[in-house]
């Protein structure tokens, strides 16, 4: 009797469904994925009030008020542009350590936005910031009140 | 006349190289996706053109549009928040404590935490994104 041969079909695995979920999974990733990057600045705060006695002859201040920022030696009001201009005049990398010291004097009412632009500015710049703690100035403590600070790249 | 029937062709497109490609994309997406920590904290953080790219650090503070304090990602009082920091920096040689403060806060609201991180001995790194700000 003459059979009739199956024609021979090679075997496989149908890999349609799995490609579908691989894709759905790369819209997932790529949908929720985010890539971010931290920016910012490192501040070293030690803690302990500062002593009176150890104030530097020159000591460059920056003080922020709300819409207001006052530096240099005549305490004059100046635009962060100005700022930043004043602060790289400074030449901070060219001095030691205790000449780096920025004064950031900052009311109580200070946003927080025009607080971490001028301490970028002085970080960036290479300065140290040294902070001035209001509370301690109003209960009274030493004068300067506050914490060494110092950014730091 | 009894002709041979042809064999009708087969036409397939090959998926086997796209499903390779489709996974090794999966795989980056897997290893580079950083799911964000603390998204349901609601603050806006501040802008400046002067910021610099810095490493993630492991302790987080956060302070939000209303002033609460959290500490990795959980409610916290200014009171307890000094203790909570010893706890998570004891052991560690980089005191790094990474601050996110919401742009809107005033100074009365959140220097007292910088001043509880400087009693512990931490360094702050002030978080924020880069623009001009305004």
């Amino acid at each position: 009797m003459k059979f009739k041969k199956k024609p021979f079909k090679e075997p496989e695995i149908n890999l349609a469904s799995l490609v579908d979920i691989a894709f759905l999974l790369l819209v997932f990733f790529i949908l929720t994925t985010t890539f971010t990057k931290t920016s910012g600045n490192k501040l070293k705060i030690p803690s302990g009030s500062t002593d009176a006695s150890k104030k530097q002859e020159k000591q460059l201040t920056v003080s922020v008020k709300p819409g207001e920022i006052r530096f240099g030696e005549k305490s004059e009001v100046v635009s962060m542009e100005v700022l930043r201009e004043m602060l790289s005049k400074e030449n901070f990398l060219a001095k030691d350590s205790s000449q780096r010291i920025v004064i950031l004097d900052a009311g109580k009412d200070v946003p927080y936005e025009e607080y971490f632009q001028v301490v970028m500015a002085i970080a960036k710049a290479n300065g140290v910031v040294a902070l001035v703690d209001q509370q301690e100035i109003e209960g009274g403590g030493s004068s300067g009140g506050g914490e060494g600070g110092g950014a730091q790249k | 006349m009894n002709y041979a029937r042809k064999p009708e062709p087969h036409f397939e497109i090959p998926i086997v190289n796209i499903g390779d490609i489709a996974f090794l994309l999966i795989i980056f997406f897997i290893l580079t996706s950083t799911f964000m920590r603390e998204s349901y904290i609601k603050l806006k953080p501040p802008a400046s053109p002067d910021v610099q790219r810095v490493k993630d650090s492991p302790v987080s503070v956060s302070v939000d549009n209303k002033g609460q304090i959290w500490l990795q990602g959980t409610e916290c009082q200014l009171t307890s928040l000094e203790s909570g920091l010893n706890a998570l920096l004891q052991d560690k040689t980089d005191k790094i404590v990474m601050l996110k403060i919401d742009k809107g806060l005033v100074q009365s609201q959140f220097g007292p935490v910088m001043v509880a991180i400087s009693n512990v001995g931490g360094d702050v790194m002030l978080v924020g994104g880069e623009g001009s700000g305004k």
